[in-house]
């Protein structure tokens, strides 16, 4: 059961960190043209680059978090399943947020 | 048989379906509830009412999409901005969401019942009404009324059966 | 359009619908008392499978179609909007799906049994199985917008 938790819990804050690296990767290539380049350079497509690196990202840190020494309780993997909720829900709105902003030249 | 005939099957068995099922459902209900309990025979009965009515709605989702597909590959996009075909999404939007707040025990049994007949019919009648001639806004509003309007049937057959709040 | 590219449009909006709808089943089983672990195993693990071959398909579909032919038609258009604002947020959005999936997948499969016993356990799950639902429904409209704009 602690093996599950810990597993479990380091999926689950992989999940939180990559959806903030996604909306934070699409906010810096909309503001900074030069990284939308390096990743069209980089991987073809700007878009094909964002989802590469998140799945990297992902996996990476779940197999690091679930070595890491300390016990996982079930409070904190309900916790964090909120947060994942949460992150997501800010996520999504931060995204539209920024292309309605950019659509309508507020920025 | 081409793709719009084969669609539109598709889309009339996931329409009866869920209006069949959408009908019997209610009726089904106010008898099991008539002497004030929902005995096991009557409890399978609804769930299989139940069961028919969510493989309509499954069949109406996929063909619906197939249509949109459709209109995408042959050039007729414009059809998708149809006010008569976005509130008939809007309508079927509502029934799915209502669905969840029915099970998740948020919906009085007045407005359920109600908004789950209303949604099947106004479905059903914008999906056969070829020459509608309505904005949007006006067909949202034609659905609100009528929904209150068989809240309040509902209500009067439910008084006449004898069935207690 | 190729017969390849043809394809993979449908196999994105086919397969994303049935990722949505698989997910919208999940939550309506999982909203009850009583629900079946083993449906909701299959439901999650179907989920996540169609989510990823939609994102592949679409994600071909995109880079080697959208961009350079259907972009510039609806940026023409009398609706940009669909593109600037709603395709957009939607390509960043959809990459959240498959995280989001692998998540209820693996926490059916590994706490399943806990679920039922814990009521503080099963709901950050209903709000996140709900919010792939929400997302994906979002996702599919979006779509339908923007399809309606190219023209």
């Amino acid at each position: 059961m602690k093996n599950k938790l810990k597993i479990i819990n380091a999926f689950v804050l992989s999940a939180v960190v990559t959806i903030l690296f996604i909306v934070a990767m699409t906010m810096l290539a909309e503001i900074r043209p030069i990284i939308k380049d390096w990743l069209k350079i980089t991987f073809s497509h700007h878009w094909t680059g964002k989802g590469i690196l998140a799945v990297g990202l992902f996996l990476a840190l779940s197999l690091l978090i679930s070595f890491l020494p300390q016990e996982t309780k079930e409070g904190a993997v309900r916790k964090n399943l909120f947060l994942l909720f949460l992150v997501s829900v800010a996520g999504t709105l931060v995204i539209l947020g920024l292309y309605i902003l950019e659509t309508f030249r507020f920025i | 048989m081409d793709w719009k005939t084969f669609l539109t099957v598709f889309h009339v068995i996931g329409t009866a379906l869920g209006v069949g099922g959408a009908t019997f459902a209610e009726f089904f209900y106010l008898k099991s509830v008539r002497d004030g309990a929902v005995d096991p025979m009557e409890d399978g009965v609804l769930k299989i009412t139940f069961y028919v009515l969510r493989i309509g709605m499954i069949f109406l989702v996929l063909s619906g999409f197939g249509f949109l597909l459709f209109y995408r590959l042959t050039g007729q996009e414009a059809s998708l901005y149809n006010p008569k075909f976005l509130a008939k999404l809007t309508i079927i939007l509502i029934l799915f969401l209502g669905a969840i707040f029915w099970q998740a025990k948020k919906v009085p049994l007045w407005l359920g019942g109600a908004g789950s007949l209303t949604s099947w019919y106004a479905a059903l009648i914008l999906g056969v009404w070829r020459g509608l001639e309505a904005s949007y806004l006006n067909i949202m509003l034609f659905y609100f009324l009528a929904v209150l309007f068989i809240a309040f049937l509902l209500g009067i057959l439910r008084k006449l059966a004898g069935i207690k709040p | 359009m190729s017969l390849l590219l043809r394809y993979n449009l449908i196999g994105h909006v086919v397969l994303g619908l049935l990722g949505v709808i698989v997910f919208y089943a999940a939550w309506l089983a999982l909203l009850k008392q009583n629900f079946s672990l083993k449906f909701l195993r299959f439901l999650s693990g179907a989920g996540l499978t169609f989510f990823l071959l939609s994102l592949l398909s679409g994600g071909y579909y995109y880079v080697q179609h959208y961009g350079n032919v259907v972009k510039p038609i609806i940026k023409a258009g009398r609706y940009p909007w669909a593109h600037s604002v709603i395709m957009e947020t939607k390509e960043h959005v959809f990459l959240f799906l498959p995280f989001l999936a692998a998540v209820v997948f693996l926490v059916f499969w590994l706490l399943g049994e806990r679920i039922g016993e814990e009521p503080k356990l099963k709901r950050p799950l209903v709000f996140l199985v709900g919010l792939i639902a929400v997302l994906g429904i979002a996702i599919l409209m979006a779509g339908i917008t923007i399809s309606g704009a190219a023209r």
